[in-house]
């Protein structure tokens, strides 16, 4: 029944959209990074710029510091989105719907919206601490930890938390909502505590969408520079800041060093990514492949 | 006990969510704010928000949003549920490969992409067009719902739809009423996000739309970015009512088909 | 097996048509008319697309209720997009790769560096003067210095200037007890006294870099800077005491200098909590239009550097992929009439200067801007205008911020 010829019609359309509208660019993006770029009379190729970012020691330092904040900001999203999606799975009433139907506002709105918002909240003369001062637990703004700007890049993590977290929500809520309830109750019936069932009945069950959560958060905090241009800390730069910048300048001579920086950023991404796919082979959730 | 602690998760998760949203919506209000004022010390007139809410700049680009959404919609759903279908019923050579590629759109950062995107959507003579703008409005949108879909109909499994075949169902009928309606919830997370996504795509709306569409997203960022506070907060209330109201009603449609559907099934066994 | 086959077919798909054809080839691009009777003549009925930065809606506002209605009674309707200039360079340098020939833009704001770009793409359209822009024969001197060349680029009548700025510093009242720092010295002196009260804008923020540039002329005079090579070695060289200055100045800013506001509404922001002294602005009536809007106070006072400060020009220009050029003379025309400067001077307009040469300024105007610098607190035209000083090359300018970046933000 389930023929090939089937199969490649199935597949026909995402992959002639993508050779058609993606892959072509991404074949551009590789050509100019190789050093082919005749706009400004540039053709042969060569891996310079790649080897140049290689060996830039700020360069990898940033990029360090950009894998460590959108590691961390991931892995916290995912944790606490988990468990909160737990929580509001665990009974079907009116609070939990409720919940759930909250949690779907942060992940309606542009991550610009929250930059606004916590602008207005934690900078050193936001609200937060406006009110601190009136309650008088501080006597002037000065005093209220800096969390726009600072070195920590605190008020990066807490507009991608603000963000993330609820997509998790919602991503494993949907997966939970179509899971049967019986298979806990049975779980639960044969004697199995509630950190059992939870740990080889549901989270295996949830396991793949959580790990693609991970991999589409941790790409998209990687590579977005918008809220990091913002909230960030000029002497900590992050990698799509940096990159920002050098387009903004539009100095053409610079775009196949920033091509190749893209693609060093993507490939890295995309291993990372594909390394993750493996661990979730391997755990309990990847081997029995969901429900089946 | 666990209900006191339960409620009290419930009660500081909803004032997070919560209290940067009434933020905005005082901010668009707002004439005067400055520290140490606790709330707005002047609020702008009713009459200058409704007007600035209803000038033809927000609706026309309320217009141009809503219509690239609903086309992006379609179009995304076009190319990823059989993309869905085969990732979650089929064993082929290379699907490893396939599960990490769709996730390239997320992956590589917007703004060298876009402008290649660009060369490729101009050589391909469909720059300005409407055509051109939801196809990499979709191409952003593509990941997230071919992840939610193969998710979701890895769930319900194919069991399904094998047996309403055995019992002589052509694949369409198949197709069309036991593998879609049973993939009600992945459909909907995937619509909501494509939605979403579309709605805010700002530089490849601009780059590919070649000033045809100004959408509210083109309209806002310029704002949020030189820190019109109170325009950008207008926009952004604009933003989540187009956005909110739409999905609202879906979510409750659905919920009134489901509730529908019980009462049936509750009918039918007495 | 078919999947592979499918993935090697695929392949061969965007390799084809990047390789050769185009689909635009067939176009022509246009001309720009002759005389400006013809495009005129030509321009009726048709659409003129204005791009530029949307972000300020003074600016917005003056196109939509001024210009607009203006470009309608010549039977012409006016497009405003709102879209930052270097999406507008990488979207004409994109067009320029693909060989288009017809595009979408008409008119564009631009300056500084990136006409230097634009210019070295060969990406505009000219010769724009006297000869087909009657308002800019009528206002402005061919042979002012803005006119002929744009941070040191020459301009060679690629662009046309329709706004003047000039960066202002604006002080707090209050907490500077009335007595400025109208000196580098007098700054640095006032910070040490008043540790935390002071910042700026990090650059590559336009008016950040702008302010660090104004310290680099206290300490070397503009000169130097003109003089220094446009190389990293030689430019350092040249401006080394500024950086200097900025690393004296840096303990005494706010968070000792370790971080700074991203944007000019940050500092806006900061300064109308008084949570720092001193605000910058590229517009020499920022002050008095952010009184208008409610953000500042009478508090806020506009003053200058004793030694001066930096001003440029806001260019228009046409770009050769122009599908209208008519259109776009008309729109630069109109742009320049005193009628639409003359409401361009309103608060809710942004009150932006006139582009006009001293000595052909109309009278009326001469006569509003001495009352609005009166009325609002800020530094009268002439006093300005003997306190502008040059921009330096328009290439030097990443040049310092790298540097300012490198022996500054990040030193030790």
């Amino acid at each position: 029944m389930r023929t090939k010829p089937r199969l490649v019609l199935l597949l026909l359309p995402f992959s002639l959209f993508m050779a058609l509208f993606f892959f072509s660019a991404i074949l551009k993006s590789l050509w100019t990074s190789l050093g082919y770029y005749p706009l400004i009379g540039l053709h042969r190729l060569s891996l310079t710029y790649y080897t140049a970012a290689l060996q830039d020691t700020a360069f990898l330092r940033t990029f360090m510091r950009t894998f460590t904040l959108a590691f961390s900001s991931t892995f916290l999203a995912c944790l606490i989105g988990l468990g909160l999606a737990f929580l509001f799975s665990q009974q079907h009433n009116r609070w939990t719907r409720l919940m759930f139907k909250l949690s779907q506002l942060p992940v309606m709105l542009p991550h610009i919206f929250v930059v606004l918002a916590l602008l207005q909240l934690l900078s050193q003369t936001g609200l937060i601490p406006r009110l601190l001062q009136r309650l008088g637990l501080i006597d002037q703004s000065a005093q209220f930890p800096l969390l726009v700007n600072d070195p920590g890049q605190i008020g990066i993590l807490l507009t991608y938390l603000w963000k993330e977290v609820p997509f998790v929500i919602v991503t494993v809520t949907l997966v939970l909502r179509q899971i049967d309830l019986r298979y806990q109750k049975v779980a639960l019936n044969l004697g199995a505590n509630r950190w059992q069932t939870f740990w080889h009945i549901l989270l295996p069950l949830v396991q793949p969408a959580l790990f693609n959560a991970f991999i589409i958060i941790f790409s998209f905090t990687f590579g977005s520079y918008e809220v990091p241009y913002l909230l960030g800390n000029q002497q900590a730069e992050l990698l799509p800041v940096y990159i920002y910048n050098l387009y903004v300048q539009h100095d053409l001579t610079q775009i196949p060093l920033l091509m190749s920086l893209n693609l060093l950023l993507s490939v890295f991404t995309i291993a990372f990514a594909g390394l993750l796919l493996q661990v979730s082979r391997w755990l309990p959730g990847g081997r029995t492949g969901g429900l089946r | 006990m666990r209900k006191i602690i339960n409620s009290f998760i419930y009660v500081i998760w909803a004032l997070i969510v919560l209290v940067p949203l009434a933020l905005i919506v005082l901010l668009a209000l707002s004439q005067r704010w400055a520290y140490p004022a606790l709330w707005p010390t002047q609020f702008s007139s009713m009459a200058t928000v409704l007007s600035l809410l209803t000038s033809t700049e927000v609706l026309s680009s309320l217009g141009a949003s809503v219509a690239l959404a609903v086309g992006t919609i379609g179009l995304t759903l076009l190319i990823a549920y059989p993309t869905a279908m085969a990732l979650t019923y089929y064993q082929f050579p290379g699907k490893k490969w396939l599960n990490l590629l769709i996730y390239l759109p997320l992956i590589i950062p917007g703004i060298a992409l876009l402008t290649n995107i660009d060369f490729v959507i101009i050589k391909l003579n469909l720059n300005g067009r409407y055509f051109g703008i939801i196809a990499v409005h979709s191409l952003f949108c593509l990941p997230y719902a071919i992840k939610l879909l193969s998710d979701n109909l890895k769930l319900v499994g194919p069991q399904y739809a094998a047996v309403s075949q055995n019992l002589g169902a052509s694949h369409w009928q198949t197709f069309w009423q036991i593998t879609v309606p049973l993939s009600k919830n992945g459909l909907q997370g995937a619509v909501m996000m494509t939605y979403i996504v579309s709605m805010t795509q700002y530089l490849a709306t601009l780059l590919i739309g070649e000033g045809n569409y100004l959408t509210l997203s083109v309209r806002m960022f310029p704002f949020t970015q030189a820190g019109k506070y109170q325009l950008a907060a207008i926009y952004a209330i604009v933003f989540m009512l187009v956005t909110l109201v739409p999905l609202f009603l879906i979510d409750s449609w659905l919920a009134w088909q489901e509730r529908s559907r019980e009462a049936h099934v509750s009918i039918d066994r007495d | 097996m078919y999947f592979r086959k499918l993935v090697k077919v695929l392949w061969v798909v965007p390799l084809l048509f990047l390789g050769g054809c185009s689909a635009n080839n067939s176009q022509q691009s246009t001309k720009l008319p002759p005389t400006y009777q013809s495009a005129l003549k030509a321009a009726k009925g048709q659409t003129v697309t204005y791009y530029g930065f949307g972000g300020s809606d003074t600016q917005n506002r003056w196109l939509d209720q001024v210009v607009k209605p203006m470009m309608k009674e010549k039977g012409i309707t006016l497009k405003r997009v709102p879209m930052d200039i270097e999406d507008i360079l990488s979207k004409l340098t994109t067009e320029k790769e693909a060989g288009t020939k017809k595009g979408h833009i008409d008119v564009v704001w631009i300056n500084g560096e990136n006409f230097y770009n634009a210019k070295k793409l060969d990406l505009l359209a000219g010769p724009l003067d006297g000869q087909l822009l009657p308002n800019f024969k009528r206002y402005i001197n061919a042979s002012d210095p803005d006119v002929k060349r744009d941070m040191d680029t020459a301009i060679d009548k690629l662009e046309v200037p329709y706004g003047n700025a000039q960066m202002v510093m604006i002080g707090s009242k209050q907490m500077f007890a009335g007595d400025y720092p109208t000196s580098a010295t007098k700054l640095l002196d006032w910070a040490k006294k008043n540790p935390g009260k002071l910042t700026y804008v990090a650059p590559p923020d336009f008016t950040g870099s702008a302010f660090v540039r104004n310290i680099i002329y206290e300490k070397v005079g503009f000169a130097a800077v003109n003089n220094a090579p446009a190389t990293k070695a030689g430019l350092y060289k040249a401006i080394k005491p500024g950086l200097d200055y900025l690393n004296e100045l840096k303990p005494y800013l706010w968070q000792q200098g370790k971080t700074y506001p991203k944007t000019t509404a940050q500092l806006d922001k900061m300064f109308a909590d008084h949570q720092v002294a001193l605000d910058f602005s590229y517009n020499q009536m920022y002050a008095a239009t952010q009184k208008d809007t409610g953000q500042f106070t009478d508090d806020a006072v506009t003053f200058v550097f004793d030694k001066g400060t930096i001003g440029n020009y806001n260019y228009l220009a046409i770009p050769k992929t122009a599908p209208d050029k008519a259109a776009a003379v008309v729109l630069i025309n109109t742009m320049l009439s005193e009628k639409a400067q003359e409401e361009r001077l309103e608060l809710k307009y942004g009150a932006v200067i006139p582009p006009y040469s001293a000595t052909k300024m109309p009278t009326e105007i001469t006569n509003k801007l001495a009352t609005s610098a009166q009325t609002n607190n800020t530094v009268p035209a002439t006093t300005l205008a003997d306190k502008r000083l040059p921009e330096v090359a328009g290439k030097k300018i990443p040049i310092i911020e790298q540097l300012w970046k490198e022996h500054v933000l990040n030193a030790n």
